[in-house]
């Protein structure tokens, strides 16, 4: 028999429904598609009932009921659009309009309010109160939300996201009754890393996007879908532009990735394109100066450089950005490919290549960024997780608010917005990660090969905090995440070791942050074209002399390496930099530069780490003496007279290269020699998050704000 | 931060967060701005109002949401005693009306004000405070003087007035 208990009927404006018992009317209207007003409620935050604008018309019920705060019962017979629930809800918003200006003619909000849509719904054109209206104080909230409070309804949507979506309370209702407002009280901004979607949430023109104030009127704007290319998550934005012109981003819901919410880079990076020290010409080094030329020039010299390299590539060292699309990377690797080149890598932030196998095993996470929310035991080693990946780590959160432990190992402090079981911040840190490996064995009872249990030998004992994580970790829905410090590490190829046999161990889930938005996609042609010889990696590189420095999206700032970066700049006989952006060690040592596409100006695809591949599309349409990224590269091919594949061949192959790392995806069981030495002694890098690539590094409003004046 | 307050203070505040479960230290809100309160004679500052998040382990701005929500904390500085007349229905029948002019006369300031010797704080409104049968009625430092009349009223301002 089926459980007839748990099923009820909900009649909503006349039509039957099945309901599950515990629902509050709204979300079965929403399911429904019956539209029900609202401002307070918010599917992602708590109820808070505070508004009234929802009213419906409940048969049995003396008054008027919130749909928004009632839970659904069997028989409950609803009305939507019958006289009472109209009245209800105009008089709500009659109430509403009393305090709200008239401001909606200089207001941003304007063509996309929720309260200018309702007041055209369920208004009166004039008002019965000529009382005087309130006035609120505006805070300063910082460089990236404006504030206009007098608009204010006092839905308090933007304090629940302060408490249940980023975790640090900024914003409250201060005061009481007629006179209470929205402030942080003492002047203070908002700087939390997801700070920007109080814009979106906010019902009414209080809370706006402070670098799009008084720009644009929604309706002159077009809109296209794309994926934030600053950090590895694959965030899903909806690019909104004039004129070819990006006058702002929103989020683009995908309850996969990103729910509903962005990280203010994604929001705000943006800004980085139209700086002013773009690359706008090609130039070419005429004695000391660089000269304008023509793009044909500028690739012509170019091929002439490559091509006067002696010795079947062995001279020319390429660096590549990790953030290109999949295609661009594509080409980039199959070109050196085909002429011998070895010397190309996009790993800017790695610092310990001592294994030289670790190619085989691309980062990347074995479950699904969905799948992080039902987590019950968590391990953090090195990662600073809200800078670095804000959505993933909110999704951390999520876990955490539910009950899940997170646990943290890592060499310095770092702001967390959940709660922490076990915190190791250690110096040694990484020996504290073979502390849990080794309580992990000593509870799994795991037989080990020698040289590991050889290697155990060497560490020292778990304590009782070691032994509580391996607890942790051996339960089912664990998972282990290696952050971008661990990468950063000199002690890295360590650290994962343990992180992948310890994941092996207690059988948890994997998932290894990767720098910049497209380390996959980059690393997919070296995985389905597997030469037998060895290329080289980027340290490798940048301490070799070159006939010929080849430079594709980077610049110095984006690698860990900057100083070493620079001299090998300086040292290289010939440097050919294709980049979006001039700095002074362009101007001083490159001899041909090419100006290439940002992300927002190009279309491809990116491989995010659950391995989700994402295509994203250009804001403009190309003029006819303009080059694609894609077009630049095809012509180096020509220029050398070698085949290159075409765009449709290149998606096979990337398809190819997905497939394989989801079979290859073997997990790490060596434990690296440790008398190697690495390349550069152990150094502290504080990750900034809005100095990770040249976009976001340019872009004013995330400049202003307090992580991007700290790096200052 | 925390030295600002005084152990009788801390004590007090221990006293609430022992009441309630771990995580909910929110809840000791009210009964510590009471105590640090008193503590500062009469008034709470950003400072204070810091020390009780930081203590209490909330954030800053929850305990800024309370105090300025209730009329009984204060947010910017006020007389050492605390005067409050009941002017709603009860008391106004009863003629509370010109005893509170009264007070603002013999003070010299008007409600919501402070005498300027820091003694005498006379608060901005107050509603029925539930004595209605000794109406009218008033409020000094949290105790009821009910049946009030003038010269009630002067006596125990002075007696405020003479005491540090
Ligand atoms: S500022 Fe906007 S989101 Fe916040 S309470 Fe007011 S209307 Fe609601
Ligand atoms: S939406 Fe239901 S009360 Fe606000
Ligand atoms: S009206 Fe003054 S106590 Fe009730």
């Amino acid at each position: 028999m089926t459980d007839t208990k748990n099923k009820i009927t909900v009649t909503i404006d006349g039509i039957e429904h099945d309901a599950l018992p515990g629902q509050m009317l709204i979300e079965l209207t929403d399911q429904t598609g019956t539209y029900v007003p609202r401002f307070c409620y918010h599917e992602k935050l708590s109820i808070a009932a505070n508004c009234r604008m929802c009213l419906v018309e409940v048969e049995n019920s003396n008054s008027a009921l919130p749909a928004c705060a009632t839970p659904v019962s069997d028989g409950m017979i609803v009305h939507t659009k019958s006289k009472p629930a109209k009245t209800a809800q105009e008089s709500t918003m009659e109430f509403l309009l009393i305090n709200h200006p008239l401001d909606c003619p200089i207001c941003d909000q304007g063509g996309e309010c929720e309260l200018q849509d309702l007041a055209y719904a369920y208004g009166k054109n004039d008002s019965r109160f000529d009382i005087q209206k309130q006035t609120k104080k505006n805070d300063d909230l910082g460089p990236l939300v404006s504030t206009d409070m007098t608009r204010c309804i006092m839905c308090t949507r933007c304090v629940r996201f302060g408490t249940e979506i980023a975790g640090i309370q900024e914003l409250g209702t201060i005061g009481r009754g007629e006179s209470s407002n929205i402030s942080t009280y003492v002047s203070k901004t908002v700087d939390h890393e997801l700070s920007g979607n109080i814009i979106d949430l906010c019902p009414v023109g209080a809370l706006n996007n402070k670098p799009y104030r008084y720009t644009d009127r929604t309706w002159e704007l077009d809109q296209i879908e794309s994926i934030s290319p600053h950090d590895c998550v694959g965030t899903n934005i909806m690019i909104h532009k004039k004129n070819d012109i990006i006058r702002r981003i929103v989020p683009k819901n995908n309850p996969d990735i990103n729910e509903t919410w962005i990280a203010d880079r994604d929001r705000f990076g943006f800004d980085g394109i139209y700086s002013e020290d773009r690359a706008i010409s090609p130039q070419l080094r005429v004695n000391s100066d660089l000269d304008n030329v023509k793009v044909a020039d500028a690739m012509d010299r170019s091929v002439d450089m490559i091509k006067s390299c002696s010795n079947n590539g062995q001279s020319i060292g390429v660096l590549v950005s990790p953030n290109l699309s999949t295609e661009e990377q594509y080409l980039l690797s199959d070109f050196c490919h085909q002429l011998g080149i070895k010397a190309i890598d996009y790993r800017l932030r790695q610092r310990d290549f001592s294994e030289k196998s670790d190619r085989s095993f691309i980062p990347h996470m074995n479950i699904n960024l969905s799948d992080i929310d039902s987590m019950k035991n968590t391990l953090i080693l090195g990662s600073d997780l809200r800078k670095e990946t804000p959505i993933l780590a909110h999704r951390i959160k999520k876990s955490a608010d539910s009950g899940s432990s997170i646990h943290i190992i890592n060499s310095h402090e770092s702001e967390y917005h959940f709660q922490i079981g076990q915190n190791i911040i250690n110096d040694d840190w990484v020996n504290d990660i073979g502390r849990v490996l080794k309580a992990a064995i000593n509870l799994t009872k795991n037989h080990l090969p020698n040289n590991i249990a050889d290697h155990l030998d060497t560490i020292d004992e778990p304590s009782v905090k070691h032994e509580a994580i391996a607890v942790s970790l051996c339960q089912s829905k664990s998972l282990i995440i290696i952050g971008i410090g661990a990468y950063s590490d000199s002690q890295y190829q360590i650290i994962r070791s343990y992180a992948h046999i310890l994941s092996s161990v207690c059988q948890t889930n994997l998932c290894e942050i990767s720098e910049g938005s497209n380390m996959i996609g980059a690393s997919i042609h070296g995985l389905i074209n597997e030469s037998t010889d060895q290329t080289l990696n980027f340290s490798e590189i940048i301490q070799m002399n070159h006939d010929l420095l080849i430079m594709y999206g980077i610049e110095p700032n984006d690698t860990i390496y900057q100083a070493e970066l620079i001299e090998c700049m300086k040292s290289t006989n010939n440097l050919v930099v294709f980049t979006p952006y001039i700095n002074e060690y362009f101007n001083q040592h490159a001899d041909v530069i090419i100006p290439i596409k940002t992300h927002y100006e190009g279309t491809g695809s990116m491989i995010n780490l659950e391995l989700r591949n994402q295509s994203f599309n250009h804001i403009q349409s190309m003029s006819a003496d303009e080059f694609s990224n894609i077009e630049l590269l095809m012509s180096m091919y020509q220029g050398m007279g070698i085949q290159s594949l075409s765009v449709s061949e290149i998606n096979d192959c990337i398809q190819k290269g997905i497939e394989t790392i989801a079979i290859t995806a073997e997990k790490i069981s060596e434990i690296p020699d440790t008398t190697l030495t690495t390349f550069l002694p152990k150094k502290e890098t504080i990750f900034n998050m809005y100095n990770t690539d040249n976009v976001l590094r340019r872009s004013k409003p995330l400049q202003n704000t307090k992580e991007g004046l700290s790096s200052k | 931060m925390n030295e600002l307050l005084t152990p009788e203070t801390k004590k007090e505040m221990d006293h609430w967060l022992n009441k309630f479960p771990k995580g909910k230290q929110r809840s000791a809100i009210i009964g510590s701005l009471h105590a640090v309160q008193h503590q500062n004679e009469g008034f709470l500052t950003s400072e204070l109002m810091d020390a009780v998040a930081n203590y209490l382990d909330v954030p800053k701005i929850q305990v800024y949401e309370v105090a300025t929500f209730y009329s009984m904390f204060q947010t910017k500085p006020a007389g050492k005693h605390e005067i409050s007349v009941c002017t709603n229905i009860s008391c106004m029948l009863r003629g509370s009306d010109a005893i509170l002019n009264h007070i603002e006369h013999k003070l010299g300031i008007n409600v919501g004000e402070s005498t300027s010797d820091g003694k005498i704080f006379l608060k901005e409104e107050e509603e029925c405070l539930a004595a209605c049968t000794g109406a009218p009625m008033m409020m000094v430092d949290h105790v009821y003087i009910e049946n009030i009349d003038i010269k009630k009223v002067d006596e125990v301002i002075d007696k405020l007035t003479s005491k540090s």
